[in-house]
């Protein structure tokens, strides 16, 4: 269909436009009309994408002056491929309207999932290095195993590109088209990226700043970037910019400065002469720059030359090793130990006889030197450039970092004393996106409270608004269970959790649940921990037993494989009528990026109040960095967490207009009003304070019953609440 | 043409009826014509009816049917509100027959085999109860229906009514398996559920152009179930002719008990198979001894497609005219049958379009 938004014309690739799309679509165009950033919540399920992409295309086409490009960012694979589809379908509308835009949309993603050489994708873990080894430019020289896709490539790369038509080539389209022209889809898709108008990437392509520097280059500035499922992303900030470092990475890191070592002290001219070759290279670079001038590449004398740098990296590593070793014998007696970077680095400096503009190129230099050295096993040297990365952030920024010491059971190791460098300041990684590009739209199935996330982020929306859904019957059902029949109350408090009535009250409700609710039933719990103790209470207490002869019981597990056969099996047994249940973690992989559509989720209960561990303390530095600069209490920090976690299990179950299902909270700290204003506005409307807010399982239970029967009338979308193309 | 009306007690009441509201004036005119509109919406819906239905009313007696949250149980609702839908059926259906079995742990009982007395299914409806296990099997109900009705006629309808109150069917089976031969059979699967929709049950539903219902209290029990009453156009109903041998049989009153045929009960009255003469207790019902099918004529007439009945009109001239039934004057409206073009009034005609089924004038 096509309709106006003020002066501009939309092609809608459905017949039906719900309200509250064109409401999102309206506010969309605000924020680009006014070049700002902006915030956008809207329920799952209802389209947001498709409209957001419509909008954005019907742009594109009719401003091109004032807009370029479409940058749009995904958490997973399975995201960015949906979304090239809605994009497939806009343009196919709109095609089929007359229009001739040449738009070319493509997808990037990492070489896992493009590559198409099976001796390099048979590697798994290891494609990325296996792809540098056969492709790097030092490679074709020595006449070793080369890549035919890449070679092709080179030969033809340009005019390939130039004559591919404008069209929406999709990760499998990618793949494909270069098994077909014998091309690598990977490198076809970096170059093409330079040139389409739309481009779907991984959030981490712009905030992670190792890779985001390689891509940076060919950014325009009149571009959109739209963050999808951004609930999260001031988390994925502070990731991007944390480093762990214990003993055994520490011990590999020496290892691989060995390796180096004996490389550059081999005899062989080869070698030798390339050593000589970069360094000279530097030598000019620093002659060519004007004086006074501070460039990233300049690199300080004191490591400019290869071997220099190697006892420049011995001597970081070693005085970390020796702090590490310093405060592990403290950690017997406390729980973690806290350093401010100033004076931390002040101590690695004089420990080590380091100077800060060495300390700070570091990680420039290692990369020179493995490229001149040939390697291409990067993956290898991580716990090396791991090092550089350390020192490097710890000397550039001062503020919102700290480095802690704990005692952690981290990557396997079993209580290895482990030294972070974390970053608890968001704001740093958006700043350099919200500076680059003209519009930055975050959105969101759940962002409320939607006025923090500017203050998290450090920036101004022009446009910060919550959606309301329109929904013709009461298709969800939120109800916040506090108390048990007998009167306790059900709470996960840390102080309540080895009473054993509390978990008994729990299962019961549970047990009840399954019986009750027809088809798919997700329980999500609080941590690992916690599903632990109460599976293991629940199974002496034979609810584990009962619960399983009405549904098919799952539980998540850590391991990412196992847990997607038994999502698999999780829906076969709903399909086939037998019904299933699936426990799973408030924080863990199923609560995000898995929709359970229709009958495949009836029901989530999110049993228990998924807070962060405010013992942690990483979380408790975070939460007075926020306090300090932002002037946001550690409650209300950890409530808002909480809240977005919770809602986003919630959303889990709502995935369209036809949908149904119910969102159970069962902890009495859900039925505090702080808690309640911190719900999304499309969930907090729907809860009926009088009959769903601070009841009893029994009569949970009750309301659940009811509504099933109710939901399983005949129904019909009402009218007045989307439009078609006569009633615009 | 001699008819045997079971409905003899009803057609008391509304003799009663009439007696005592004639003088309540306009409202009461008001409200019959009401119910006249009412019965012939019923009678049209009912017009043309395959002349023989089977239904098993398939009963989950699994422990969620205990639940209370219909009062006083679910399984308690449902044995409450089926003996009236079975007379009703029974009624509308004269030719069809009614069969029950239970759904108890991961099996499925028959308790009565298909048969067209209405007290004799309500003496077997009081006997069932609820269990305590948990385990309702929609597999291992379609089974045993599949079992049940590989015995009756091509040419009848055969339908399933699900009365389940679980929100799952845990099957030992393969329950596409077995929805599938229930399709291939044409066997028409409905389910009255009291416990929300499950996914899977309501594409075996579609798939056989049944329905599935979800009441949300005790009385849209009451009225859904009158849904199956007048049979669903089923789309893939194999409509298979046959001959039927059918004998009218010849009514007995005795003063000495004899053991009827059928049952093995004591009976006083009863009717004479006309071919073997064996003694049967109530008709339409397949002879046990040289199966023919001993119908009453009124049976047949009332659930065939003739035409012999259509809606009477409604005239409203205000004169006074015979009714042609109760040979009583009537006033204001009433009704004539287009084809003899004989007076009614409007109880007589809501009696002959809910019950008789044909017109005494035209008859």
């Amino acid at each position: 269909m096509k309709f106006v938004i003020d002066d501009l014309e939309v092609i809608f690739p459905y017949k039906f436009l719900y309200k509250e799309q064109l409401e999102y679509m309206q506010a969309l165009k605000q924020t680009l009309d006014e070049k700002g950033h902006g915030i956008l919540e809207m329920p799952t399920g209802t389209g947001k994408t498709v409209s957001l992409l419509a909008l954005i295309i019907a742009y594109l086409a009719q401003r091109p002056n004032s807009i370029k490009k479409l940058i749009y960012c995904t958490r997973t694979v399975v995201e960015m491929e949906k979304t090239l589809e809605e994009v497939r379908l806009v343009l196919k509308a709109r095609k089929a309207e007359g229009l001739n835009d040449n738009f070319t949309a493509v997808g990037l993603s990492s070489r896992k999932n493009l590559c198409i050489n099976p001796d390099v994708v048979n590697q798994k873990d290891r494609v990325d290095a296996e792809c540098r080894k056969r492709t790097a430019e030092w490679v074709k020289k020595e006449q070793s195993e080369t890549c035919i896709f890449y070679e092709n490539f080179e030969k033809s790369a340009k005019e390939t590109i130039a004559n591919l038509p404008n069209d929406v080539y999709s990760l499998t389209d990618l793949r494909k088209n270069g098994a077909y022209s014998i091309q690598c889809p990977y490198y076809t898709a970096r170059e093409m990226v330079k040139k389409a108008n739309i481009v779907v990437y991984n959030y981490l392509y712009l905030i992670d700043p190792t890779v985001s520097s390689q891509l940076s280059k060919d950014q325009i500035k009149e571009s959109v970037v739209v963050f999808d499922e951004a609930h999260n992303i001031d988390d994925v900030c502070i990731e991007a910019y944390t480093v762990r470092l214990n003993k055994p990475i520490l011990a590999e890191a020496i290892n691989n400065l060995k390796v180096v070592e004996t490389q550059i002290q081999s005899e062989t001219n080869e070698i030798q002469n390339r050593l000589n070759e970069e360094y000279k290279k530097l030598i000019n670079n620093l002659e060519k720059k004007p004086e006074g001038e501070l460039n990233q590449l300049v690199i300080p004398g004191q490591i400019r030359k290869a071997r220099n740098f190697i006892d420049f990296m011995k001597r970081v590593i070693n005085s970390l090793r020796k702090k590490l070793k310093d405060n592990s014998e403290a950690l017997k007696t406390s729980h973690a130990i806290l350093h401010n970077p100033k004076s931390f680095t002040e101590e690695i400096q004089k420990e080590g006889n380091l100077d800060i503009d060495s300390l700070k190129q570091c990680g420039e230099r290692l990369n020179l030197l493995l490229n001149t050295l040939q390697i291409a096993e990067t993956d290898k040297f991580r716990p090396l450039s791991s090092v550089a990365q350390f020192v490097m952030y710890l000397v550039q920024y001062q503020e919102g970092f700290k480095v802690i010491f704990q005692s952690n059971n981290y990557e396997g190791t079993l209580n290895e004393k482990l030294m972070t460098l974390a970053c608890f300041d968001s704001s740093l990684a958006m700043k350099n996106i919200f500076a680059l590009f003209q519009s930055v739209i975050l959105t969101s199935g759940t962002m409320s409270p939607i006025e923090i996330y500017p203050k998290i982020l450090d920036f101004k929306p022009v446009v910060a608004k919550s959606i309301d859904i329109e929904l013709t019957r009461n298709s969800i059902q939120p109800i916040i269970v506090s108390m048990s029949e007998d009167g306790t109350e059900l709470t996960s408090e840390f102080t309540l959790r080895n009473n054993e009535d509390v978990s008994r009250n729990y299962g019961n409700f549970l047990l009840e649940l399954s019986e009750n609710v027809p088809d798919g039933l997700i329980v999500f719990m609080p941590s690992y921990s916690r599903m632990e103790e109460w599976a293991r209470q629940w199974q002496k207490d034979k609810y584990l037993e009962q619960i399983s002869k009405n549904k098919v019981l799952f539980i998540e597990s850590r391991d990412v494989n196992e847990t997607s056969t038994k999502l698999q099996q999780y829906r076969k047994c709903c399909d086939v009528g037998r019904g299933a249940a699936l426990f799973s973690i408030a924080r863990g992989k199923i609560a995000e990026g898995i929709d359970f559509e229709g009958h495949y989720g009836r029901c989530v209960a999110v049993i228990g109040f998924p807070a962060l561990n405010s013992k942690d303390t990483l979380i408790l530095e975070r939460c007075k960095f926020l306090e300090e600069k932002f002037k946001i209490t550690k409650n209300d920090f950890i409530e808002f967490d909480a809240m977005r976690q919770t809602c986003q299990c919630l959303g889990r179950v709502l995935r369209g207009k036809q949908d149904y299902g119910i969102m159970i909270m069962a902890d009495k700290r859900f039925a505090q009003k702080s808690k309640l204003q911190k719900m999304p506005r499309w969930i907090y409307k729907q809860l009926d304070q009088s009959r769903c807010l601070n009841i009893t399982s029994e009569t949970a239970i009750t309301v659940v019953r009811d509504f099933f029967r109710q939901m399983a009338q005949p129904f019909k979308i009402a009218d007045n609440s989307y439009f078609t193309q006569d009633t615009l | 043409m001699q008819m045997e009306l079971e409905g003899n007690t009803k057609f008391n009441e509304y003799e009663e009826k009439i007696r005592n509201h004639q003088a309540n004036g306009h409202n009461y005119q008001q409200d019959k014509l009401h119910q006249k509109k009412e019965s012939d919406a019923q009678f049209l819906i009912a017009q043309n009816p395959l002349l023989m239905r089977n239904l098993l009313i398939i009963i989950d007696t699994t422990k969620s049917s205990k639940v209370s949250d219909f009062k006083p149980s679910r399984l308690a609702v449902a044995l409450q509100f089926l003996p009236a839908f079975i007379e009703q059926f029974l009624e509308c259906n004269p030719l069809s027959q009614i069969g029950i079995a239970v759904a108890e742990e991961y099996k499925c009982k028959t308790i009565l085999d298909f048969t067209s007395s209405c007290v004799n299914i309500k003496q077997y409806l009081s006997t069932i109860h609820s269990i305590n296990e948990a385990g309702f099997s929609m597999a291992a109900c379609l089974q045993t229906a599949l079992h049940v009705f590989s015995t009756t006629q091509l040419h009848a309808q055969s339908s399933i009514l699900f009365v389940t109150t679980s929100t799952y069917s845990d099957d030992k089976l393969d329950l596409n398996e077995w929805s599938e031969k229930c399709e291939s059979a044409a066997i028409q699967i409905n389910v009255i559920s009291f416990a929300g929709a499950i996914h899977q049950l309501i594409k075996i539903t579609q798939a056989t152009d049944g329905q599935y219902l979800c009441p949300i209290n005790e009385f849209q029990f009451s009225q859904e179930i009158q849904k199956f009453i007048s049979p669903q156009e089923s789309k893939n109903h194999k409509m298979i002719t046959q001959l039927v041998k059918i004998g009218f049989p010849q009514k007995l009153i005795v003063s000495q008990p004899t053991l009827c045929q059928c049952h093995l009960e004591i009976v006083y009255n009863f009717y004479k198979c006309p071919v073997c003469y064996s003694k049967v207790c109530s008709p339409p019902l397949l002879c046990p001894i040289c199966s023919t099918w001993v119908v009453l004529p009124h049976q047949i007439l009332r659930s065939d497609g003739f035409n012999t009945l259509a809606v009477f009109e409604i005239i409203n001239d205000g004169l006074d005219h015979i009714c042609y039934g109760c040979l009583e004057s009537t006033t204001v409206i009433h009704s004539t049958c287009e084809r003899c073009k004989n007076f009614f009034c409007l109880d007589c005609d809501i009696l002959i379009h809910s019950k008789f089924k044909v017109c005494p004038g035209c008859a």
